[in-house]
């Protein structure tokens, strides 16, 4: 099971995935500007903002799903070329999505292994990877079950099994919380920790303010398209720009709930 | 976890390879073929002449599920690959002398390129297959309905270049004739199931499979890694190949070949086919044209009259179109995923788990997994 699990290179602290100045605007509309970010690997990375601030704008831009009008992205430094979403993919860059986009009509097994079978592992060996990432989210009784009716807690799990199939270096996740409830939550956080301990730079978005804050090592944060603040959780959970830029809810919800579940 | 793992165990000793359950899949509509051909041309000799037809229909329908089963883009052009492979089957088997006299402008090596049979069919399949190959390259790239709209006007050039291009056929809106009946019945029957066999091979595939995630949903694909537009690519060529087989099989039982032969009628009633018998599986293509083929058939027997005792039943003629379509409109309505929903023949007992497949039984797997799990945690909370 190890040699699925280890990533090559987990070892090396200094690998990072970066967004550097990425700008992006839509019919004129800025959507990103000057926008800096840096995902480590080992570590779980925050990236929290109101609707409307460019997270997600940001995930598809460094996963290829889109392109930046301006700025690069960089692994340890080199500048990645413009290149397709499954290039990215290949070159270890996975990403979920914030509605499933599962495959519905293909078993859960099938949704893991054909991921796979598409990143160069072939035959008994993407079985077995398939294997091992099913049992390790806990899937094995849901195996041949089709995914177009599944319950959301398994659904968000498939999503996270079906980015762990392409044996990523770097997994996005995109609001991957949204309808868990507690005890999910917790358990996805759980997940995540697991990932950055064998060496996988993991991207939180999430407005589970008390998961993000209980989960990230480092916290980025955007307001209309531009960074804010970062740091740890610690430095930036009472720093006055994060409640302005969210202005409500959330930076309610941080001072009143998110003391608790981070200790 | 431990009910789930009592669950998991439906027959306990009951274990089938999973080798057994695909070519389960393709062993019954092969079967299903071979018992409907029999019996069709020992018990109703009649209908022989109509199953020459059937089979070559069938071998055009399975090729189109190839491209449009996997990929789930409607393609509207594949009769251009049928009307390519028709084209190469006549021009190769065609009787030299009789060929410079219907088409006295043809290019010079082809008026004098001729092939056994065999051959023959196998330069057509790689005619329709170069063809689409080609093609693919452009229309590929595009998603959903336009793709389809692009394959209809890729059919509209082939045919207008058939039709009017004297060089590789007879003058314009002429026929060529004296195809000869290259393939008896039986032969014919060997190459449909070789066809179906291709076509489920295929549908094994790497290639398939990920062509099929991305029929589910194009946009997770590229996030699996699949590029799509590449898979589709080498779905349209493998389906445009096994086309050209299918036109070869079609020109040698009907012997008169004509450009027009291979228009909207045609394209309706192989997609009529394909959607009847439902269009994700292989088995839907074999149920679909099988059953729209006898469909044809019984419609043809009352177009002429039909005596039953001493009452002539008789439908005016051109009503097999309309009864096919409004046989599809039904289906649509009530069984919009074709007759057989779209799936491939399912085993009839319950498949095996994947997980029993690993090394020796365990029964304490699932706690050490969750137990290596908290470790994993543990290690940095």
């Amino acid at each position: 099971m190890a040699d699925v699990r280890t990533v090559p290179g987990a070892g090396r602290a200094s690998v990072r995935l970066q967004g550097r100045g990425i700008t992006r605007s839509y019919r004129g509309v800025r959507a990103l500007q000057d926008v800096n970010i840096e995902i480590p690997r080992g570590r779980v990375t925050g990236l929290i903002g109101a609707n409307g601030a460019g997270k997600s704008t940001l995930v598809n831009i460094l996963s290829g799903f889109d392109r930046p009008d301006e700025g690069a992205i960089e692994i340890d430094g080199e500048t990645l070329p413009r290149e397709s979403a499954q290039r990215r993919t290949h070159r270890g860059i996975a990403r979920t999505f914030q509605h499933g986009h599962l495959y519905p009509l293909l078993t859960v097994m099938e949704n893991v292994e054909v991921t796979a079978l598409a990143c160069g592992v072939t035959g008994a060996k993407a079985r077995a990877l398939t294997l091992d990432v099913l049992s390790e989210l806990q899937l094995e009784e849901w195996a041949l079950h089709a995914a177009n009716h599944l319950p959301h807690g398994v659904e968000r799990r498939l999503g996270v099994a079906r980015a762990l199939a392409t044996q990523p270096s770097w997994v996005l996740f995109d609001e991957p919380a949204a309808g868990l409830n507690e005890g999910e939550a917790q358990h996805f956080r759980d997940t995540m920790r697991a990932l950055a301990a064998r060496g996988i730079g993991v991207l939180l978005i999430d407005h589970n303010m008390p998961l993000v804050f209980g989960s990230c090592d480092h916290i980025f944060v955007l307001g209309a398209g531009r960074n804010v603040i970062d740091g740890c959780p610690d430095e930036i959970r009472h720093d006055e720009r994060l409640a302005t830029s969210y202005l409500g809810n959330a930076a309610r919800q941080i001072a009143e709930g998110g003391e608790d579940v981070a200790g | 976890m431990t009910s789930s793992r009592t669950s998991r165990l439906p027959l306990v000793g009951w274990r089938v390879p999973h080798v057994v359950l695909s070519l389960w899949t393709l062993i019954v509509p092969l079967v299903v073929i071979w018992v409907v051909a029999s019996a069709v041309s020992n018990l109703l000799p009649a209908a022989s002449i109509d199953l020459g037809y059937a089979l070559a229909t069938l071998i055009i329908v399975v090729a189109m599920w190839s491209f449009i089963g996997n990929s789930g883009v409607l393609s509207f052009g594949h009769l251009a690959f049928v009307a390519v492979g028709a084209w190469t089957m006549s021009l190769l088997t065609i009787n030299p002398s009789v060929k410079s006299s219907i088409m006295p402008e043809l290019a010079p090596f082809l008026a004098h390129a001729s092939a056994n049979p065999y051959a023959a069919l196998l330069i057509a399949g790689v005619a329709g297959g170069v063809t689409a190959l080609v093609s693919g390259f452009a229309l590929m790239r595009l998603h959903g309905l336009e793709a389809g709209i692009a394959t209809f006007a890729l059919l509209m050039l082939v045919l207008q270049v058939l039709t009017y291009w004297s060089a590789v056929g007879p003058k314009s809106g002429q026929s060529m004739t004296g195809v000869p009946r290259s393939f008896d019945l039986q032969s014919t029957l060997v190459i449909a199931l070789i066809v179906v066999v291709l076509a489920w091979g295929y549908g094994q595939s790497r290639s398939a499979r990920m062509l099929r995630a991305s029929r589910e949903n194009a946009q997770a694909a590229p996030a699996s890694g699949i590029n799509i537009t590449w898979h589709r690519i080498i779905a349209f060529a493998i389906s445009g190949a096994l086309a050209g087989v299918g036109g070869a099989m079609w020109a040698q039982t009907n012997r008169v070949v004509q450009a027009s032969q291979f228009g909207l009628d045609f394209t309706f009633t192989t997609i009529a086919m394909l959607v009847v018998g439902g269009m994700l599986s292989v088995w839907g293509a074999v149920v679909g044209s099988l059953l729209i083929s006898a469909l044809n058939h019984v419609l043809g027997l009352l177009e002429n009259g039909m005596h039953i005792g001493a009452v002539v039943i008789s439908l005016p003629s051109g009503s097999r179109l309309v009864v096919v379509a409004a046989f599809m409109v039904i289906i649509l309505i009530f069984r919009p995923a074709g007759i057989t929903g779209g799936r491939e023949v399912t085993w009839p007992f319950r498949p095996p788990d994947p997980f029993l497949r690993r090394g020796p039984a365990d029964p304490g797997r699932d706690e050490q997994e969750m137990v290596m799990f908290q470790t994993d945690s543990g290690r940095v909370g």
